[in-house]
């Protein structure tokens, strides 16, 4: 049968699944490190961008986290990692992390609104009650607002980190073996795309499924107490 | 009442209208019953006999309504073919190849393997349309997205078991392209070395045999993979001698070239790449490429893209 043949060449000749594999695995790795960096960035990111001096103008820093904002989201993904590759990271041979720091810092940008529209979902009534029982600020934004703000913005991380990982198969353009780039290596051999193509994206599936799963008992475990 | 009329009416408009357009983009092979008598004559000829004998003097010069000056040059009456039917033949090939393709200044792929290929395409009356994608996606798009692909690819025994290989265009060899202060001279010495080349060539074929080699980086275009050696991400870049000595002519201080002689590389040879299943083609090209090497137009063209090759 010709599909029975076309899936052996694909997968099982010379151990070619193995290919796959290490591709997930690299895949996955740099999602996490991006995911990571990304929410880090992002959080601190929106606190800045959200911050007002005493006259209701925005501050130095507030200014800067507004302008790294504007500029990641209005650049393609693929552009900022060749750059960072051939002109911030010149001197670089390291693959893996040139494209964390790359997704991660373009992640952050994405990350921060997201937790922007999540804080002021928060109703102000919490920032009023926690101000009046003599918390500063920042002890409000901390204990108070920021992990109901989480709660908000966990079905919209859940889609910035799923693109994330789709988006990391970006990164053979600079020669990271990933799984999409796995996928083409064997497709070049074999000059048959459609098992190797379809293949790889049923690993894709199979992670986003896991990953959606998992964030759906996170986030009912989080709703448990709430009355809504 | 008037709306109801009105909708059956656009709806037949649009069944009428979607029925032309699907004759008019119907495959060559059935054209037959519209064709006149001489071209229905002709092509009955053909799908019997073979080509390159009886049909190509009267048969096919009745047919042929093509302009075909040439008298002395056996000519081929392609209607019936079923890729090269419609009068356009599409070539793919990967621009990243200098001077054998490579985006021009007016940002349209040109080179050695371009202008063959017009030259080609007008001996045989066809309109020839580049299509510049993927190195190691053109095997697989022949018959799809492409008629035949000319870029500068080796006829291996793999790739004969998807596509048939015009007779050999070129000779070449695999080259070494290495920092211009590297010491490595020989086979031996790309053990431990971090190599670039591009995905589905046979530089990376050639890579993946030398024995303890270091990492083999496959990236999709020779543009990055010289600029990665050139920034000092690759340790070599393993690429055909023509192409190589391009890009050193792009970068004359920072690189140099081993050639594959001293390396050990075999000769491989450049065919252009066509249907397995299209045996008609095959003969017109091959007859027009011989006719092109016996009248001097192929030297005229190596001479002007390959050997007078200057970088931008």
């Amino acid at each position: 049968m010709d599909i029975a043949n076309q899936f052996f060449k694909a997968f099982i000749k010379d151990g070619r699944w193995q290919l796959y594999v290490k591709g997930l695995g690299i895949t996955i790795e740099v999602t996490i490190f991006a995911a990571l960096l990304g929410l880090l960035l992002g959080t601190i990111a929106c606190l800045l961008n959200m911050q007002r001096g005493r006259t209701g103008k925005r501050t130095i820093a507030s200014r800067i986290a507004f302008i790294y904002i504007d500029i990641i989201r209005g650049t393609p993904t693929l552009i900022q990692l060749m750059i960072m590759w051939n002109v911030i990271m010149v001197s670089s041979k390291n693959k893996i992390l040139v494209a964390s720091l790359a997704f991660g810092i373009n992640s952050g940008a994405y990350v921060a609104e997201i937790i922007r529209g999540g804080i002021q979902s928060v109703d102000a009534g919490q920032m009023e009650a926690g101000r009046s029982l003599g918390l500063s600020r920042i002890q409000t934004m901390m204990n108070v607002i920021l992990p109901q703000a989480f709660k908000n913005c966990f079905p919209s991380l859940l889609n910035e980190f799923i693109t994330l990982l789709k988006e990391t198969s970006i990164a053979s353009a600079v020669g990271l073996v990933d799984l999409t780039h796995a996928a083409d290596l064997v497709s070049s051999k074999t000059y048959q795309p459609m098992m190797p193509l379809l293949g790889a994206a049923v690993m894709y599936f199979i992670v986003v499924k896991t990953l959606s799963v998992v964030f759906g008992k996170v986030e009912k475990r989080l709703r448990e107490s709430d009355n809504r | 009442m008037m709306k109801k009329n009105s909708a059956v009416l656009l709806a037949g408009m649009m069944a009428v209208s979607l029925a032309a357009c699907g004759e008019s983009s119907e495959a060559p092979a059935e054209n037959s019953a519209a064709a006149t008598a001489a071209v229905a004559a002709a092509t009955a000829a053909e799908t019997s006999a073979d080509e390159t004998t009886a049909a190509a003097d009267t048969t096919a010069a009745a047919a042929v309504t093509t302009a075909d000056a040439d008298a002395a040059a056996p000519t081929f009456d392609l209607s019936a073919d079923p890729y090269a039917g419609d009068g356009v033949l599409t070539v793919g090939l990967n621009a990243t190849f200098p001077p054998f393709e490579y985006v021009g200044d007016d940002g349209n792929p040109t080179g050695f393997d371009v202008a063959m290929m017009q030259e080609i395409g007008s001996r045989l009356g066809l309109t020839v349309e580049i299509e510049d994608m993927d190195f190691d996606g053109i095997v697989g798009a022949i018959g799809n997205k492409i008629d035949v692909a000319a870029t500068g690819m080796t006829i291996t025994d793999e790739r004969k078991e998807a596509v048939n290989f015009s007779d050999p265009y070129y000779d070449a060899t695999q080259s070494v392209l290495l920092p211009a202060d590297s010491a490595a001279a020989s086979k031996e010495d790309l053990a431990g070395l971090t190599v670039g080349v591009q995905a589905g060539t046979t530089g990376e074929m050639v890579a993946e045999g030398v024995e303890g080699i270091g990492e083999i980086v496959s990236v999709k275009s020779f543009n990055q993979a010289v600029l990665d050696l050139v920034n000092g991400k690759n340790d070599a870049v393993i690429i055909d001698a023509v192409p190589a000595k391009a890009f050193l002519s792009q970068y004359p201080d920072a690189l140099k070239i081993v050639d594959g002689e001293t390396m050990g590389f075999d000769v491989e040879q450049y065919g252009i790449a066509m249907p397995k299943d299209d045996a008609e083609l095959g003969d017109a090209i091959n007859s027009t490429l011989k006719a092109m090497k016996d009248d001097g137009t192929y030297d005229a063209l190596v001479e002007q893209w390959i050997n007078n090759y200057e970088a931008e």
